[in-house]
């Protein structure tokens, strides 16, 4: 080294000394260019490598549903299948499932799919609503719990493609028997024949005379998208242009938006009176009317619910109308409050036989005509002389009240009332009207009941079947 | 070049060839002593930066000399045009809880509040495990002392909480997702709970447009039956004076504090906020104190 040689890293003069004494640099050890060299061409073939990768990994090639499991718990990801239930509406989002049918699971290979806010409004504005039987493809954000519960969250409305499905005409007895048409998109003809009210949503049933296939229509359709009820009414002839879909192994008809339903008219239903009712009948959907001369509420033994109303109708040998309570919850309030004793109904239902006995079961959705009246039993003078299941008056002073345990429910109520005459008569409350009451009777009291004639523990009791049954006087 | 400093200092007193600052010779590695002033430089330094790092902890945590609590902004304002500035900043946000829900898979608390001026700004807030475990603690000793000032948030409660925000783009489109990380319990700074409304079932139900959703309502019913249905217990309540009943809530996750459902046929005045389900009102418990049974 020559005395002013200057040091190649630092640049000051290093007086010959190895290493620098300013940057303590080596001057001494290099690296030959060959060998930089090597490494510049790994590097390269190894970018061009991770390039390549990344082309294949961002290409638009979907995943199979399948595969996702639940090391893609938070993953995004390309899926595309057909739509096979749904839409469902909830406050801010809409909701449906895709399956690509790669597993013989169906479980396995269909996953949840959510539209938030404001993707969900925008599909709706540009009426882009994926439907059963549609083709979709998807990118989304997956949440995976479990093999069989996954579910994808899609942040923009650009990021659902659908390909929708042309219908085929059908009928609902095809769509119940051909299992090709699960999953495909139909239209149909039919008659409103009944509804289930569910929390959720309402099923009606739609007949062809033949077979009644479910419309699942979800109230989230109702509430946040149409902002509307749906106003069917039992027997109008609609044409409904849906989705197949399943339900525990039932064909199910899924539509989008009310503008899938259309009315078509409404069926007359035969008026037949009640003493006309006979088997030849049963199946049938008629028109009757009569008299109510026993609102019979049916409680269960697990709570204080009521699941059902038998109205005792013109005289007791008459068929009965069954109510379901899911039902009757949808009447009017003020259509609640006049079925009732006294009350004439006119209403439409359809024929059948509970028990052995003919019925007429109220089916929705519907408004019957209700007017007011009045109706007043016998006067039972002693219970024991008259037949079981006929209506009866009890009037007199409570001398006694006792208990009949429920088990984990509240009891139900005997009261021992001794009529003017001086003979005591036994009063069932049951536990779901006694609790309804607002001022339960008291012993010492004068009242008045009405109700059925049965049995309990081999004595004839007068049973208590509403809460408008029992009164002070 | 010239060297810098004392010959004493930068030269090595044993192979006498320049070192520069360094306090142990490169060459022959014998001990060059400096002058007190350069240790002290070196070791004062650093006891500075510890005790600086320690005393941002502190100030953080509860002094506040330096760090000042972050700025509270309305939720509405994370809308803006330029909330993404906001991205990762610390603030505080007050607003009213419509959603709120422990993950049982992951510990985490997951909640929507709701811009009291605005109903239709919300932000969704996370808490994840080790905060929500110590919030679920908060909650129980709380309980056992018999506060009034709950710990742990519920649907209807107003709260005001500080966090790490997260203001981005989603897709193409800037400023659409909007959430704040809780990271500390004492990130919930105030969870205040309205004193119910005093309200019968029957008005509630035939005129909601007297009602706001969410705001705190006290029924009072008999319970004619309780639903199980998984991440809630649904107790119907029947107002027997009017004939009507409402749906009560009971979130599954209040079990972990204790408590006991009340009995079928029980009468009981009930406290909760109103959510419409589907348009059917109901209410949501915030916790068993909520629940008075009426002998």
């Amino acid at each position: 080294m020559k005395k002013n040689e200057i040091c190649p890293v630092c640049g000051k003069e290093t007086e010959g000394k190895v290493p620098c004494p300013h940057c303590l640099t080596d001057t001494t050890r290099k690296i030959r260019l060959l060998y930089l060299w090597v490494i510049c061409v790994i590097l390269a073939v190894l970018g061009v490598g991770a390039f390549l990768m990344h082309v294949k990994a961002s290409g638009e090639e979907p995943i199979s549903i399948s595969q996702i499991d639940t090391w893609m718990d938070y993953s995004h990801n390309l899926i595309e299948g057909t739509v096979t239930s749904g839409p469902l509406y909830g406050r801010n989002y809409i909701s449906f499932s895709v399956s690509d049918f790669s597993s013989t699971d169906p479980e396995i290979s269909t996953i949840e799919v959510r539209v938030y806010s404001p993707a969900f409004e925008e599909l709706l504005m540009e009426r882009r609503i994926p439907r059963v039987g549609d083709r979709v493809k998807i990118f989304g954000q997956t949440r995976v719990l479990s093999e069989r519960d996954k579910m994808m969250t899609v942040s923009l409305a650009s990021d659902i493609k659908i390909q929708p499905l042309s219908p085929v005409v059908s009928t609902p007895s095809d769509v119940l028997r051909n299992v090709a048409l699960l999953y495909k998109r139909v239209t149909i003809e039919g008659v409103v024949t009944s509804m289930r009210a569910l929390g959720s949503a309402n099923i009606y049933y739609i007949s062809d005379g033949s077979s009644e296939i479910q419309l699942y229509v979800p109230l989230g359709l109702e509430v946040y998208v149409e902002k509307r009820p749906l106003g069917l009414e039992v027997l109008d002839r609609v044409r409904i242009t849906g989705g197949v879909s399943s339900y525990k192994g039932t064909p199910q008809l899924m539509v989008g938006l009310f503008s899938d339903i259309e009315v078509l008219g409404k069926e007359e239903p035969k008026l037949v009176r009640l003493s006309e009712i006979s088997e030849n009948l049963i199946g049938s959907y008629i028109q009757t009317s009569g008299k109510i001369t026993l609102s019979e509420a049916v409680g269960t033994t697990t709570s204080l619910k009521i699941t059902r109303r038998i109205l005792w109708l013109d005289d007791v040998n008459m068929p009965k109308a069954y109510i379901e309570e899911e039902i009757f919850q949808t009447l009017p309030p003020e259509t609640k409050r006049l079925v009732r004793r006294g009350s004439s109904i006119e209403f439409v239902g359809k024929v059948e036989k509970r028990e052995g006995k003919l019925v007429v079961t109220f089916v929705g959705p519907q408004i019957p005509n209700v007017l007011e009246g009045e109706f007043l039993p016998p006067i039972a003078e002693n219970l024991q002389t008259l037949e079981v299941d006929i209506l009866a008056t009890v009037a007199g002073r409570i001398v006694e009240i006792s208990t009949r345990e429920k088990g984990l429910l509240p009891p139900d109520r005997i009261l021992m009332v001794e009529s003017p005459s001086g003979l005591v008569q036994k009063v069932l409350i049951p536990n779901f009207v006694y609790e309804r009451l607002p001022d339960p009777p008291r012993a010492g009291e004068n009242i008045n009941t009405v109700g059925k004639i049965s049995v309990v523990g081999g004595e004839k009791v007068l049973h208590v079947c509403s809460i408008e049954d029992i009164w002070r006087v | 070049m010239k060297p810098v400093g004392p010959s004493e200092e930068v030269f090595c007193p044993n192979c006498k060839r320049y070192v520069g600052t360094l306090e142990k010779c490169p060459y022959c590695g014998s001990k060059v002593p400096k002058r007190l002033s350069f240790r002290l430089l070196k070791w004062g330094g650093l006891s500075v930066a510890v005790l600086g790092v320690l005393f941002l902890c502190a100030d953080v945590r509860g002094l506040h000399i330096i760090a000042k609590q972050p700025y509270q902004i309305a939720i509405s304002d994370l809308f803006k045009e330029n909330a993404t500035l906001m991205n990762m900043g610390q603030a505080v946000l007050t607003g009213k809880a419509t959603f709120v829900k422990f993950y049982e898979d992951t510990n985490f608390l997951g909640m929507y509040l709701v811009d009291p001026e605005n109903s239709e700004a919300s932000i969704f807030i996370r808490a994840y495990d080790a905060t929500t475990k110590a919030l679920i603690r908060l909650e129980s000793e709380r309980l056992a002392k018999g506060s009034p000032i709950p710990a742990f948030p519920a649907v209807g409660d107003i709260v005001t909480v500080r966090g790490s925000l997260r203001v981005r783009a989603v897709g193409d489109k800037a400023n659409q997702f909007q959430m704040l990380i809780v990271q500390y319990p004492e990130g919930f700074l105030k969870i205040e709970r309205p004193t119910g409304r005093k309200v019968r079932i029957h008005d509630v139900v035939h005129f909601p447009e007297n009602f706001t959703e969410y705001e705190r309502l006290e029924v009072t019913g008999k319970v004619i039956s309780i639903d199980d249905l998984g991440f809630a217990k649904n107790l119907t309540l029947y107002e027997v004076e009017t004939q009507e009943s409402m749906n009560i809530m009971i979130p599954k996750f209040l079990e972990r504090f204790g408590g006991a459902y009340p009995a079928i046929g029980a009468k009981i005045t009930v406290s909760g906020a109103l959510q419409s389900y589907y348009g059917t009102p109901q209410l949501w418990v915030a916790s068993w104190e909520d629940i008075k049974v009426i002998p």
